[in-house]
């Protein structure tokens, strides 16, 4: 109980001293570029009417708050804790060769979150894309074993890097130009090479080739349902129409 | 005569919606979705109205409401599955139940203690409904003659008050919380003078965050990644035979009902924190008052009784600042009001006259949604308790996608899916932290009305605070306000403490 105690109020001392930058800086950013005088849109200032009033009390209340934070963190560890605080974390940074496990399954599963919506969002048909991130997370997460998982997860990484090159360098819309979807093509193409990457690695075992079968049919099926749903029963555009939305718009089209 | 026209209206809406095979079909859909939700560990019924909001967009108000109170009521109430059969509570609200749910399934009672649960939960649901009603009107009428000040030391009380009762370690984090929380309502342009706050060039910020992408956010990337992130480990489910709903029981502990209602009716009134305040307190005062309080942990049908009653009822009381006030009772409920603002309600003292049935629509829809969660509680438990056997990992990627469908779908808007996972990964660390999510989400909502009123209340006393020490109701505000920030500080726990000893001095 006194180490979890101890342990929060490490934390404590870090959001202390993050609040207490972010408070300074909601206060310098207000001041800077809100006007807390003269006329705005007409409307002549006076201090209490600024639209930079409340940020102000805003940032100087987090400000004081974090402040608060770091007094109790000290008075409870002594101010020894802020020096063996940055020490040890300064030894954990440079001492440390592989990800420790809850560290690794955060930032899979944010990394694999930020490539779905930042990168492929925009570019990559909404069906396919749903359908390689959950491809890719049911199986880095439903076979649940450590080493499996950081394999598969440094395959995604990979080919999420080679895309993320394909996108900035401009080939999209150069090849887009010739082939249609060409996005989209690779998409269903990374997609069968991750699926069969990762069933040959659990090949031996029936149990997580069963997993493996699972979490493809459920990537097939989620995105067909959710997707149908709201662009055909709600009438909301999905994020990117492309190869298989122009299919389905065919098909739903012809037949209604 | 006008409680007797009042009636009137109540039942014509009543037999409306219950004669309506659409909203019927809504209804038990959206109370079923709800259960379901409720069932799963790691979703909870304000993700689950936050995801259901998305599909209400094309609907009225009406039916939008009998979808969104129906997921809610079977969201409450669909917790309690897996603490009885699993000992996982699927939603906070049921952590309570687990601690005699379960022990009565190993004894080979599951289907009883369903019953029970199923039945106090709909008896719980229907007292909040009554004070739902009578209430509502009552603190309306009082809030007709608030001020600019009122309403700014109300939003500023709504955050204070949520921040104090939901850390669960230091106070302070839960105010934190809160002003993070008004600090996102900064961003974009000022309500008064449009002035752009915070936008950092992006034209997209210029209209501010979307509620359900920081909603959807704060609530659901934490969830997932906690799930996904954490070794989660589901149990084994323990056999469900039938559900026998035992009158009797419920007759023995009709006494631990009504305290248990009145207990949920009154934590749901209090901004800011929910359901699951309400069952443990309940829980707490059914030990207190039992004949044999050694027994509790160990399978007692008061304990499921008491926390189910508490954390239903806890609906209506929360309802009831959300429709007078604008201010959320719980998380589910800042949900609920995030929706009605999409769907053109703006709660608050002006709704029973801007719309003057819209508080009997929702004693109907709670009234129904309670039948329809009993009906599918007793009937349909057997079947949705197979939901308990899908691996989190499974369901979570599905919940995923649908967090970002909803998302996108309000507005169209790629942006709010590129707010909703920053939101999201601060709104994890903080939940790590002890950081509690719900007054950031209250803060969030309340930041508009709290910016507007302060502004607008200095603009007529031309800068003077003044006023606030003037008017009665924003005196009481005030100390309320003071008492609670006062009563965290070290100089007055001291006082308490010494006077305490003085007081044991003296005896």
């Amino acid at each position: 109980m006194t180490i979890d105690r101890d342990n929060m109020r490490r934390k404590d001392l870090v959001s202390g001293i993050v609040l207490m930058l972010f408070g300074a800086w909601v206060v310098y950013e207000t001041c800077a570029k809100v006007p807390m005088k003269g006329s705005w849109g007409g409307v002549m200032n006076v201090w209490y009417v600024s639209p930079g009033l409340f940020p102000i009390f805003i940032g100087s209340i987090l400000f004081f708050f974090g402040a608060a934070l770091i007094a109790v963190a000290v008075r409870h560890l002594g101010f020894h804790a802020i020096r063996d605080e940055v020490r040890s974390r300064a030894r954990a940074v440079a001492g440390s060769r592989e990800i420790p496990e809850p560290v690794f399954r955060f930032l899979a599963v944010v990394v694999i979150l930020a490539f779905y919506i930042y990168m492929n969002m925009p570019r990559v048909d909404f069906y396919l894309n749903s359908i390689l991130f959950l491809v890719v997370i049911i199986h880095v997460f439903y076979l649940d074993e450590l080493q499996v998982m950081r394999k598969l997860f440094r395959f995604y990484l990979a080919g999420s890097i080679l895309f993320l090159v394909y996108f900035a360098s401009g080939l999209d819309e150069r090849i887009g130009g010739s082939i249609p979807y060409p996005a989209d093509l690779l998409a269903i193409l990374f997609t069968a090479v991750f699926a069969a990457y990762a069933w040959n690695l659990v090949r031996p075992r029936r149990d997580q080739v069963s997993k493996c079968r699972q979490a493809v049919l459920v990537a097939l099926a989620t995105p067909l349902l959710i997707g149908g749903l709201f662009k055909y029963f709600l009438l909301v555009p999905l994020p990117k129409e492309g190869l298989v939305v122009a299919l389905m718009d065919a098909v739903y089209f012809g037949l209604f | 005569m006008i409680g007797i026209e009042r009636l009137d209206t109540f039942f014509t809406i009543l037999i409306g919606m219950g004669t309506q095979p659409t909203s019927l079909l809504l209804l038990f859909g959206a109370t079923l979705l709800g259960i379901i939700f409720g069932a799963l560990p790691g979703l909870t019924a304000t993700l689950g109205i936050a995801l259901l909001t998305t599909l209400t967009y094309g609907m009225g108000p009406a039916p939008a409401m009998v979808a969104l109170l129906g997921i809610y009521v079977g969201g409450v109430y669909g917790g309690s599955y897996s603490s009885i059969l699993i000992n996982i509570p699927g939603t906070p609200a049921a952590a309570a139940t687990a601690l005699e749910g379960y022990p009565l399934a190993c004894r080979g009672e599951a289907g009883r203690a369903i019953g029970a649960t199923t039945t106090a939960s709909c008896i719980g649901t229907l007292i909040g409904m009554l004070f739902m009603v009578t209430m509502t009107p009552i603190v309306s009428a009082f809030a007709l003659q608030f001020t600019s000040f009122e309403f700014f030391l109300l939003a500023f009380f709504g955050i204070i008050i949520s921040g104090t009762l939901s850390s669960s370690d230091l106070v302070i984090k839960g105010w934190i919380s809160g002003f993070l929380g008004l600090f996102l309502a900064c961003m974009g342009r000022d309500p008064l003078q449009a002035f752009p706050r915070f936008t950092f060039g992006f034209p997209q910020l210029e209209s501010g965050l979307d509620v359900v992408a920081v909603i959807i956010g704060a609530f659901g990337i934490p969830q997932i990644i906690q799930v996904l992130g954490g070794t989660f480990c589901a149990g084994e489910a323990r056999q469900l035979t039938k559900v026998l709903p035992s009158f009797k029981l419920m007759v023995q502990n009709s006494g631990n009902i009504v305290r248990s209602s009145l207990i949920g009716v009154g934590i749901g009134s209090v901004p800011g924190i929910g359901e699951d305040v309400a069952a443990w307190m309940s829980y707490g005062a059914a030990k207190n008052a039992s004949k044999q309080p050694e027994k509790f942990g160990t399978g007692v049908y008061e304990g499921v009784i008491a926390t189910e009653t508490a954390n239903n009822s806890c609906i209506g009381g929360a309802i009831i600042p959300l429709l007078s006030l604008g201010i959320p009772g719980s998380p589910p409920a800042a949900m609920l009001l995030g929706a009605l603002m999409l769907h053109g309600v703006t709660p608050g003292p002006m709704l029973s006259i801007e719309h003057p049935n819209f508080i009997l629509e929702v004693t109907a829809i709670l009234f129904l949604a309670s039948i329809a969660m009993w009906i599918i509680g007793i009937v349909l438990a057997r079947q949705v308790v197979k939901v308990l056997r899908l691996p989190p990992q499974i369901f979570m990627p599905i919940v995923v996608v649908l967090c970002i469908i909803g998302s996108y779908g309000l507005g169209l808007n790629l942006f709010n899916l590129y707010v909703m996972l920053p939101v999201g990964i601060v709104a994890y660390f903080m939940t790590e932290m002890k950081y509690p999510i719900a007054p950031l989400v209250i803060g969030y909502i309340l930041g508009p009305m709290a910016d507007e009123n302060l502004r607008r209340a200095l603009m007529i006393s031309h800068g003077s605070f003044l006023p606030m020490f003037t008017r009665p109701v924003c005196l009481l505000l005030l100390a309320v306000i003071l008492l609670t920030i006062l009563s965290q500080m070290g100089l007055f726990r001291w006082l308490r403490q010494r006077r305490h000893a003085n007081r044991q001095g003296t005896e």
